[in-house]
């Protein structure tokens, strides 16, 4: 079983990227994807309403293979009223990209909403060495908003893309998960990462479409990996962060 | 059908750890993918001004190893770089020589350039051009030059009839060099950084032909399996699988 639990539809491209999500099904045999759909770096509630919408069709079109994140940008004030309408509409998880740090005072009443419901937060982390975006999170941020919020279900995204750099600040946060999707991998990335967090908390997404399928499942296929530890990667961790409570199984 | 990796390493990555560098590690991960053999470079040559000892530590490394040939990493401006190239084949009998720009710097006009290039062709080797060896976007103390394809495309044009491949080049990259590719009768591109997309070696292929095209991954910095299941699970007939795996690079190099 291979769950991808970080893939995107992008505004525009709908069409396109479900075909390719579909060709990325038959090509790889993948059992669930968790989506999120985004268009600008600062989307306004309407056209986070509309990006969410069409999630929840890309959820309603293919309930066998697609889950769905609630997208939010935490500075429009309808934020907590859009949440929990896309959460009652069965949305597993919350998406946070680039609107505002993760470890922003706006985003506070997202991850107490989020304890309250149990839901996993997954939040960009990127380092660029050639420069940040604005309000880009880095794994400083991340364990700031972990530390504040033990109780959170957080997911750095893209193990905050250089590894060496942005993982060792989660390392002590034990309520902090790490998905590998990214295109800047190498081949000591996930063994790196299994050193300091553990498999347990290690997540299979791939960023598809933004970066091809192959890339993360070649790193989970080249690390030297128990039964167990490619299990809990794959499928098992993802199963039990966003399908764990009452909201849907697999 | 055989399967051989043109573009792969031994030696320390100078900016962070890199575990899988040894002999043994990289024969123990061609060999889970089927891959009998390949040509590797030394990393530590790419930094060394002398890099004929990174090259002897190459050399005996692979002695206990069948299969494998030998590509000398070298920087064109170093003083000498025809001798080193010269002793290079003679000592560590070398396939091909490997130009990394973006940490050497060099001109494609420049005199010194020229000079190995015609060595190349005068000793039969091939050329790896390697637009990066990693993402820019994980530079840390040093930044290495960006290619540009427009200037790469012209130098294409200008190089002597050797084989040139081209390693660690994005599919839209190569989209954007194409002409340039085609209109030289022996550029290839690897796989290694083929990454935008589950079908961007389909879109490599419509671009430039399956004859292009040849199997490298550049691990262990780059991620070998990443490489291999693109290859295995394109949308592209046995044939054409067959050339990238192993034709190809047999017609380049004499296999």
């Amino acid at each position: 079983m291979l769950i991808d639990m970080h893939t995107h539809l992008w505004r525009g491209q709908e069409e396109r990227n479900k075909k390719m999500f579909a060709d990325i099904r038959r090509r790889y045999s993948v059992s669930r994807i968790l989506v999120s759909s985004l268009a600008g770096f600062d989307s306004d509630a309407d056209e986070i309403s509309v990006l969410n919408d069409m999630t929840l069709a890309y959820m309603r079109e293919e309930p066998d293979f697609v889950s769905g994140y609630c997208y939010l940008n935490p500075r429009n004030p309808n934020t907590l009223e859009e949440l929990n309408r896309r959460l009652d509409q069965g949305m597993v998880g919350v998406k946070l990209w680039v609107a505002t740090f993760c470890d922003d005072a706006l985003v506070f009443p997202i991850v107490e909403t989020c304890i309250r419901r149990s839901i996993p937060i997954l939040i960009h982390t990127f380092h660029k060495s050639d420069g940040q975006l604005p309000f880009e999170s880095l794994g400083e941020n991340v364990a700031a908003l972990a530390r504040r919020y033990p109780q959170a279900k957080l997911i750095m995204a893209h193990m905050g893309a250089n590894v060496f750099r942005e993982l060792p600040p989660i390392r002590g946060c034990k309520n902090v998960w790490a998905d590998f999707s990214d295109s800047l991998a190498h081949a000591d990335d996930l063994p790196y990462a299994l050193e300091l967090l553990g498999a347990d908390r290690i997540l299979f997404g791939t960023d598809a479409p933004l970066v091809g399928f192959q890339v993360s499942y070649g790193q989970l296929l080249e690390a030297k990996l128990t039964d167990g530890e490619y299990q809990a990667i794959a499928w098992r961790n993802s199963q039990n962060l966003f399908f764990g409570g009452c909201h849907e199984t697999i | 059908m055989k399967r051989f990796d043109v573009n792969c390493f031994l030696g320390k990555w100078p900016f962070h750890s890199c575990r899988f560098s040894t002999a043994d590690a990289l024969r123990a991960a061609h060999e889970k993918a089927g891959i009998t053999g390949g040509l590797v470079s030394s990393v530590d040559s790419v930094f060394y001004l002398d890099p004929l000892s990174a090259e002897k530590t190459l050399h005996d490394e692979l002695s206990g190893l069948n299969g494998y040939g030998q590509i000398f990493s070298l920087n064109p401006l170093l003083p000498a770089a025809v001798e080193l190239a010269a002793e290079a084949l003679e000592r560590f009998h070398i396939r091909g020589i490997r130009l990394t720009r973006g940490y050497h710097g060099f001109s494609w006009h420049d005199p010194r350039v020229r000079a190995l290039l015609a060595f190349a062709e005068k000793s039969g080797l091939a050329v790896l051009l390697s637009l990066r060896l990693e993402d820019g976007r994980l530079d840390y103390i040093v930044s290495p030059l960006r290619e540009d394809t427009t200037a790469l495309g012209a130098a294409l044009g200008d190089m002597p009839d050797i084989p040139v491949i081209l390693t660690h080049i994005y599919q839209e990259e190569l989209t954007e060099i194409r002409e340039a590719m085609l209109r030289r009768r022996n550029t290839y591109a690897d796989l290694s950084y083929f990454k935008s997309s589950a079908d961007c070696l389909e879109r490599a292929a419509d671009a430039v032909g399956c004859s292009r095209l040849v199997f490298g991954s550049g691990y262990p910095l780059g991620t070998l399996q990443s490489a291999v299941t693109l290859l295995e699970h394109a949308a592209i007939s046995d044939t054409e699988k067959n050339d990238i795996w192993w034709n190809n690079a047999a017609r380049i190099f004499g296999l």
